[in-house]
């Protein structure tokens, strides 16, 4: 693709076509803040924190949604951007709670960390309280509207990535919010529950209600389903505490449906069989795996042929199907396979 | 390049209705701006609209008079732009309806200085930072009233006062509101009302030491916005506060005042008018010793050598003067400061601080030819001649007055009754225009004066020395002018002649300025006029103020007693070492259990009449033409009172 150069804060910096000034400040390294751009949606424009100076343009454009131009001369800290930005910033601020630490988002919040770049202090604004339209019915996530400052990434992920369109803003102006067709709980609505705008939401207001952070994370596939999407599991000790999807994964992009990223509670669950048990006098007792396979191998004697038939599942690898067929059909001798799917 | 503004809404529009002035206009609707008088003449097109900080749209024109506050317009067109943004950008969601909160504040008495700067900052923030265009439009509004009105907001949040008797929570009744001195109307009338004249008066007497003088004498601002000439006729206000005080006689009648027991030293008043006495009633009530010095030999201003005795008869004004002399108050007459005694010297001689109220008695000159012939006479020094020599007398003369004021129908009333054969009123503009309280000018013309309206002096006829008779020419009424009113202008060759021997000048007053007595007073003095703060009435001299015609040019005598009464509380507050200016509270609107049992009497009941001497008998001497409210009167009168200190 044909590079060119712009000057961003008198830095050259090469960009390609079709990029913002956002996008190539970005690949240059050149951090500008912003809260609603996203680079898997289109430019929205909205919270105005990514506004810049462009030599010979008129006002403060955005860099989320200004192409760069070859020649372009952008500044990103002159004293009106900042006028803006800081004012942007401290009105979010005004009408926002203010209990970060006991927040969700505590520590990995966008709106957080750009109050800290734009280094408020104190607080001009007088303090507006929005109603704390809480919604607790999707059992993955909880949606507290009192935290959201209406970025709108919810909403366009929701419909751009997933076409599903579940939530939507509700109103205009001050009374603007982000609800369900018919304001239902979200349960009701069409959501997939698929977390997708809980992953991009910059803050608290979207948050899973698994409340404990990883320790580490460990890289693999989910084993639901065969499409095979690249998950990071967050553990915690012994816990698996939380899965996200991986954005580097080719099948994913970082997308996950419900069960890959909240479907894994039954890993650590307490009623989870954790060995085989077979039943003594009308009770299931616990046994050892050799106890266990041969009362398996001795029984399964009794049934070769076409009185046996093998079910297999979705959820095994390619390679596990294709022993349990070769074991059905070599071993016990039938062709009667088949798999979950199909059913 | 387009139309002015001034055409469209004079020419086109026809100009504001009932008599009351411009205030300012609204184009480009909620998102446009406001632009005031002195933008008359902006022409109406793109460009201009927008430097003015306006904006052509097509939200129409809204043009607003002076019964308009201009920070409820704000808040008002600030609350649509508001329910109309979008809300997907922060500074128009959050920023407007920061905005609007601080309006609200505001206009509820909640706001404070500091509002003003925030609501600068996050006009500049939703321009520059906003989406679209309605976000960039939305702090128009506001931002161009705090530009040209900022007076009002200041009103609001330091004064707790909104002088359009708009915003609610500021505004105890129309009438109270109105009133330069905020006398609580509803009160003393509903007083008036259960038969307690005294405690009405004392009611009155706690702020304003000239119930009687105001009683007879005042223009009745009240009157103009008392909710019931909405209903019928406006409460007779004025004619009850007379009626008062004729009724109980002062000092004996009246509760004593209560004077404060410390002593906050020596003061001393400058003039003894209104401004100057009403300082003297209160600086002596809160414990100082007063001494006012009066250049003249007699005592109250132009309430003694202004207005003439047939409106304001001596005997009232001078009990009442007497009353403010019990309080120890000690008025030297004869003693003109910058000649008899100098202002500085005054401070040295342990005046701790020192009130200024000369008044504006200087006679403004028509400077037409011939106007230092004999036979010319100053409105003002010809009402201090009548007033102070009993000889003059005007028998068979001619008399032309020229002017449209208080000043102008006094001297053709007062000429009238020292046997003039003929008065005559010259005015330049129609007699729609005439400043004059519209009782005098139908008063007058009663009496047999002749109004010559639409005309103005040229040259004052004569030979040797005398008046032979004064030259006028007709006048039409030509463009706009930005107090809303139309520009007198000479129709060539229309001259005409008025066969008179004298000419009184009554055109408008300045101070004499003489008290300053030359140099080293350039810091207190603006275009003829003292500088005083509005608030505290403080000049740029520590423990000198200054208040009354001398600092607004000539106004009203409940003014100069407004005046005086801001300047005591800020002198108290100087002599004991405190902060000048405090904002006062708002006021309580709780309603009292005896609201519920108050029903004002039905609509269509009449006002009450003032009576009146008949004019041809009364147009031979000084006798007071109005002669009183009955009791019977008065008390149905208070009557009609709506009560609205208690509307819910
Ligand atoms: C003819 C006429 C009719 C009016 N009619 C009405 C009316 O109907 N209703 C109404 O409300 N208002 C009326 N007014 C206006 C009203 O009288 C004045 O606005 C009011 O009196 C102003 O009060 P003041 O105390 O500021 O000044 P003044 O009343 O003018 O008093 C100032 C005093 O200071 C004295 N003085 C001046 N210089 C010195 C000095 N150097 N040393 C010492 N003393 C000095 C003067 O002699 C004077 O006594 C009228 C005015 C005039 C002239
Ligand atoms: S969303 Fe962010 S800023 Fe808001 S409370 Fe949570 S951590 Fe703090
Ligand atoms: S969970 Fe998925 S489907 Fe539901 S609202 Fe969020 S993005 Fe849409
Ligand atoms: S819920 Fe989160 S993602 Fe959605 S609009 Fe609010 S802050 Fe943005
Ligand atoms: S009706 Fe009474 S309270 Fe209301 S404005 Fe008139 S005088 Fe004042």
């Amino acid at each position: 693709m044909e590079t060119f150069s712009l000057t961003i804060d008198g830095i050259p910096v090469a960009a390609q076509h079709g990029q913002t000034i956002l996008e190539a400040a970005r690949t240059a390294g050149i951090y500008i803040p912003n809260l609603c751009a996203d680079p898997d949606l289109a430019p929205y424009g909205a919270c105005r924190l990514c506004v810049v100076e462009v030599d010979g343009a008129r006002g403060l454009p955005t860099a989320c949604s200004t192409p760069a131009t070859p020649g372009m001369v952008v500044r990103t800290d002159t004293p009106n951007v900042n006028m803006v930005r800081r004012g942007v910033v401290e009105l979010l601020i005004s009408d926002h709670p203010e209990d970060c630490l006991t927040c969700p988002r505590n520590q990995h919040c966008e709106l957080q960390k750009i109050a800290a770049y734009v280094g408020v202090r104190e607080q001009r604004f007088r303090k507006l309280h929005r109603p704390p339209i809480v919604d607790d019915s999707n059992p993955f996530f909880r949606r507290d509207l009192s935290k959201c400052i209406l970025c709108g990434k919810c909403v366009r992920a929701c419909a751009e990535i997933l076409n599903v369109g579940a939530v939507n803003f509700i109103n205009r102006g001050y009374r603007t919010y982000i609800g369900t067709l018919g304001e239902r709980p979200l349960v009701e609505s069409n959501c997939e529950s698929c977390g997708l705008c809980v992953e991009v939401c910059p803050t608290g207001a979207l948050a899973s209600k698994n409340g404990k952070a990883p320790s580490r994370e460990v890289n693999t596939i989910c084993g639901y389903c065969a499409v095979g999407c690249g998950i990071k599991l967050g553990v915690r000790g012994q816990e698996l505490v939380g899965s996200t999807g991986d954005p580097e994964n080719e099948v994913n992009h970082g997308n996950l449906c419900v069960k890959g990223r909240y479907g894994y509670g039954f890993v650590n669950h307490a009623d989870r069989l954790t060995s085989p048990l077979i039943k003594k006098d009308g009770d299931f007792v616990k046994a050892s795996w050799d106890e266990a396979l041969d009362l398996i191998a001795e029984n399964f004697g009794k049934h070769r042929g076409d009185a046996f038939g093998v079910l297999s599942s979705a959820r095994c690898t390619n390679e596990e199907n294709y022993l349990i067929q070769k074991f059905a059909r070599g071993v016990m001798g039938t062709n009667n396979v088949d798999h979950c799917a199909r059913l | 390049m387009g139309i002015k503004l001034r055409d469209v809404i004079y020419e086109v529009g026809g100009g504001i209705p009932d008599h009351k002035s411009f205030k300012a206009a609204q184009t480009g609707g909620p998102i446009g701006g406001c632009l005031p008088s002195s933008l008359l003449d902006l022409p109406i097109d793109y460009e201009s609209l927008t430097q003015a900080g306006a904006m052509m749209g097509s939200g129409g024109l809204i043009v607003m008079d002076e019964s308009t506050c201009m920070v409820d317009v704000a808040k008002y067109f600030l609350t649509f732009a508001q329910s109309e943004s979008c809300g997907k950008c922060v500074p128009c969601r959050v920023g407007s309806k920061q905005m609007l909160e601080i309006m609200e504040d505001i206009a509820a008495g909640r706001g404070e200085m500091e509002h003003l700067d925030q609501l600068q900052y996050l006009s500049k923030l939703l321009k520059m930072g906003s989406l679209c265009a309605l976000g960039g439009g939305t702090p128009n509004p506001v931002l161009s009233t705090l530009e040209h009105f900022r007076h009002e907001y200041e009103e609001h949040i330091l004064d707790k006062h909104c002088s359009a008797g708009v915003c609610k929570s500021l505004v105890v009744a129309p009438c109270q509101n109105t009133c330069p001195l905020g006398t609580p109307v509803p009160q003393y009338v509903g007083l008036i009302a259960k038969g307690a004249f005294q405690e009405a008066l004392d009611l009155v007497r706690e702020d304003n030491p000239f119930p009687g003088v105001c009683g007879r004498v005042c223009p009745r601002p009240c009157e103009s916005a008392c909710r019931r000439g909405t209903v019928d006729e406006p409460v007779a206000i004025c004619d009850l506060k007379r009626f008062i005080a004729d009724e109980v006689s002062l000092p004996e009648g009246s509760a004593p005042v209560v004077v404060a027991a410390e002593d906050l030293g020596k003061v001393a008043v400058i003039g003894s008018g209104p401004a100057g006495l009403t300082a003297a009633y209160h600086l002596a009530k809160q414990g100082c010793r007063v001494t006012v010095f009066e250049a003249l030999p007699v005592v109250g201003g132009m309430m003694a050598v202004g207005i003439p005795e047939y409106r304001l008869p001596r005997e009232v004004l001078n009990s009442e003067i007497r009353a403010i002399e019990e309080l120890a108050v000690q008025i030297h007459t004869g003693m003109r400061i910058g000649k008899d005694i100098d202002l500085d010297e005054l401070l040295a001689r342990g005046f701790r601080a020192v009130f200024v109220a000369v008044g504006a008695h200087q006679s403004n000159k028509l400077g037409i030819p011939g106007e230092e012939r004999q036979g010319v006479l100053h409105g003002t020094n010809f009402l201090r001649d009548v007033n102070l020599n009993g000889q003059l007398s005007m028998a068979g003369r001619s008399v032309a007055v020229v002017g449209g004021g208080d000043v102008a129908i006094d001297a053709a009333r007062s000429a009238l009754r020292l046997a003039a054969r003929e008065v005559h009123v010259v005015y330049r503009r129609s007699s729609e225009e005439m400043p004059a309280q519209q009782a005098e000018i139908r008063a007058a013309a009663e009496e047999g004066v002749k109004f010559h309206y639409l005309a103005a002096p040229k040259q004052v006829l004569g030979g040797n020395g005398a008046v032979e008779g004064l030259e006028c020419i007709r006048m039409q009424l030509g463009g706009w002018d930005s107090s809303g009113r139309r520009r007198p202008e000479p129709v060539a060759g229309s001259e005409f002649h008025l066969d008179v021997d004298v000419l009184i000048p009554a055109i408008g007053q300045s101070p004499d300025l003489g008290l300053f007595n030359g140099n080293g007073h350039g810091d207190l003095v603006n275009r003829g006029l003292i500088m005083a703060d509005r608030r505290t009435m403080a000049t740029q001299r520590p423990g000198v103020f200054a208040g009354g015609d001398a600092v607004t040019g000539p106004a009203t005598v409940i003014q100069a007693i407004a005046a005086g009464a801001k300047a005591a509380k800020s002198m108290v507050r100087y002599l004991k070492g405190e902060e000048l200016f405090i904002s006062p509270g708002l006021p309580d609107k709780t309603r009292p259990p005896e609201a519920d049992s108050w029903s004002p009497a039905e609509g269509g009941t009449a006002r009450s009449r003032m009576p009146e001497l008949d004019p041809e008998r009364r147009k031979r001497d000084f006798r007071e033409v109005e002669t009183g409210l009955t009791r019977q009167s008065a008390v149905r009168e208070a009557g009609r009172c709506l009560r609205c200190d208690w509307e819910e």
